[in-house]
C-alpha cells in the first residue's frame, strides 16, 4: 500500500491456478516456529511464516494487575497483541488501537476455553504478543506463537492451538492468504482449532462468501491447521530435544 | 502399555490411554474416555493404582512439604514470623499466589529463641524448609544452612553485609542480630527485597 492513489489490483491468480506468489490455493506459506527464545519470560515461542515475523511471551500464573480483573476461583488470562511500529510498510502509530484490542480479546477468549484456569485461582497468565513484520494472518500467527509459549511455560491445557485463515482471492478459496490477497481478495476467514476435539474457538469472517464456500473454507482451514499442529509439536520436541515419537493419533 | 511403551515427552493434547485403563493423574485430563496429557513432560504410570501422570518439563512451582523456598518477611509477631513464600530456591519462577508461610518461634533457630525480633526483621529473605504445605505453610529455619540470605540496614535501609557473625551496615555502622543462613546460598533474581519481582 506504498501509495495511496494507486488502484492497480495484482494478478492473484495466473491461469494455470497459482497464487501471486507461486503456490497453490491449499498449499500454506512456509513456517519456522521455535520456543523457549526468551530467557526472561517463563514460556516464549518465535514464529515466522512467510513474511510475518511474531514474538510470544508467557508469564505466570502471577499476580493480577490491575486486582479487580482477579478471579476467586480461576485465573484470568490477559492477552496483549501489539504491532511493532515498524512492522507494516506504513509506520504504524505505536499502541493500542481498536483492532489491536479486538485480536486481544479474540485471542485471550480463544486460549480461555483450552487452559485449565482453574488450577491457578486468583492468579493472571500473562500472554504477550509482539508482531515484528506483518504480512497479513497476524492474528493466526500470534495465536500459534502464544499457544506454543504457554505449552513452553508449563501450563495446563487442553491441546495446542493451530490457527490459520482461509480467505477468497479471484473467486477461489484460497488457504493463508498473504498481503496482496488478503487487501485484494474478497474475504478473509480466520480460524483456530482445537486438534484434540476438532472443535473452533476463533472464528471472525471479512467479506462474502456463499453457504457452500464458507463450508469448503472450513474444511481447507482444518486442514491447514493440523498442518501447523505438527509443526508447533516439532519446535516443542526440539527445544526440550526429544525425537519426535509416534503417539497414538486422537 | 506399560511404563516402557510409554513415550518419552508427551505434550499437550497427546493420547494417553483409555480411562477404563488408566485412572488420570496429574498432568492429564479425561476427556470422553479417554486420557490426554494436559502439561509438556514425560508420562508416568503408577503400578499401584494404575494412575498415569505427566511429570512436566518447565512446572509452575508449587510448594511442598521438605522444600526449601524464599520467603519473604512481612511481620514479626511474637510467637511467629509471618511471611509471603516467593519462590522454590531451584527455581527463579514464583509460586502462584504468593501463599503466606509462618515461621513459628520454635523453629526460627537450634535451641532457645527469647524474641524473633533478634533473629528477623520485615523485608528479610529467608531461605527455609517447608514443614508442612497444607493447609497453612509452616516453614522452619532452624538448620545452620537455613536462615536470613538478605536484610536491610533497621535505621539506613541499605544491604547489610552478612558475612560476619553480627551483620553490619557497610553505610552507616550500625551493627543488627539475624538468625543467618550459612555456607553459600545462590539467591533469585529480584530476591534482595528490593522489589516484588516474581
Amino acid at each position: 500500500m506504498g501509495n495511496i492513489g494507486a488502484k492497480e489490483v495484482p494478478v492473484l491468480l495466473s491461469p494455470e491456478g497459482l497464487r501471486i506468489d507461486g503456490r497453490k490455493l491449499d498449499e500454506l506459506r512456509p513456517i519456522e516456529i521455535r520456543a523457549g527464545v526468551l530467557r526472561q519470560a517463563d514460556g516464549s515461542a518465535f514464529v515466522e511464516w512467510g513474511q510475518n515475523k511474531v514474538m510470544a511471551a508467557v508469564y505466570g500464573p502471577r499476580e493480577v494487575h490491575p486486582r479487580h480483573l482477579q478471579q476467586n476461583n480461576k485465573a484470568v488470562i490477559q492477552c496483549r497483541y501489539n504491532m511493532a511500529a515498524f512492522s507494516v510498510d506504513e509506520r504504524k502509530r505505536p499502541g493500542l488501537d481498536r483492532r489491536s484490542q479486538e485480536i486481544s480479546k479474540v485471542i485471550a477468549e480463544a486460549f480461555e476455553s483450552v487452559v485449565f484456569a482453574e488450577e491457578f485461582p486468583r492468579t493472571s497468565i500473562d500472554v504477550y504478543i509482539e508482531v515484528l513484520q506483518a504480512n497479513a494472518g497476524t492474528r493466526c500467527a500470534g495465536l500459534v506463537a502464544a499457544s506454543v509459549a504457554l505449552a513452553d511455560a508449563g501450563i495446563p491445557m487442553v491441546d495446542l492451538l493451530p490457527a490459520v485463515a482461509v480467505g477468497k482471492v479471484a473467486g477461489a478459496i484460497a488457504l493463508d492468504l498473504k498481503k496482496e490477497e488478503d487487501n485484494f481478495g474478497e474475504a478473509d476467514l480466520p480460524m483456530a482449532l482445537v486438534p484434540q476435539s476438532g472443535r473452533l474457538v476463533l472464528l471472525q469472517m471479512e467479506g462474502h462468501m456463499t453457504e457452500e464456500e464458507l463450508s469448503r473454507s472450513l474444511d481447507l482451514g482444518v486442514a491447514g491447521c493440523r498442518v501447523i499442529y505438527e509443526k508447533m509439536k516439532a519446535a516443542l520436541r526440539e527445544r526440550y530435544s526429544v525425537e519426535p515419537v509416534a503417539t497414538e493419533a486422537a | 502399555m506399560d511404563e516402557a511403551g510409554l513415550p518419552e515427552l508427551v505434550l499437550p493434547g497427546d493420547y494417553l490411554g483409555a480411562a477404563e485403563e488408566y485412572l488420570p493423574g496429574r498432568g492429564t485430563y479425561e476427556d470422553r474416555g479417554r486420557i490426554y496429557a494436559s502439561l509438556l513432560g514425560r508420562p508416568a504410570i503408577d503400578p499401584t493404582d494404575r494412575t498415569i501422570r505427566v511429570d512436566p518439563r518447565n512446572a509452575v512451582p508449587e510448594i511442598q512439604e521438605g522444600d526449601l523456598v524464599y520467603a519473604r518477611v512481612d511481620e514479626i509477631k511474637t510467637a511467629m514470623a509471618v511471611c509471603t513464600v516467593l519462590t522454590p530456591a531451584t527455581s527463579r519462577r514464583g509460586v502462584p499466589g504468593k501463599p503466606e508461610g509462618t515461621v513459628h518461634i520454635s523453629k526460627a533457630k537450634e535451641g532457645y529463641t527469647e524474641t524473633l525480633s533478634g533473629e528477623f526483621a520485615v523485608g528479610d529473605i529467608l531461605l527455609a524448609r517447608v514443614l508442612q504445605a497444607h493447609p497453612s505453610v509452616k516453614l522452619s529455619t532452624a538448620q545452620p544452612t537455613l536462615g536470613v540470605v538478605s536484610a536491610r540496614c533497621q535505621a539506613c535501609h541499605a544491604l547489610l553485609s552478612l558475612g560476619s557473625k553480627e551483620p553490619t551496615c557497610p553505610r552507616c555502622g550500625h551493627k543488627e542480630r539475624r538468625k543467618l543462613a550459612r555456607g553459600a546460598t545462590p539467591l533469585p533474581p529480584g530476591g534482595d527485597g528490593s522489589d516484588d519481582a516474581d
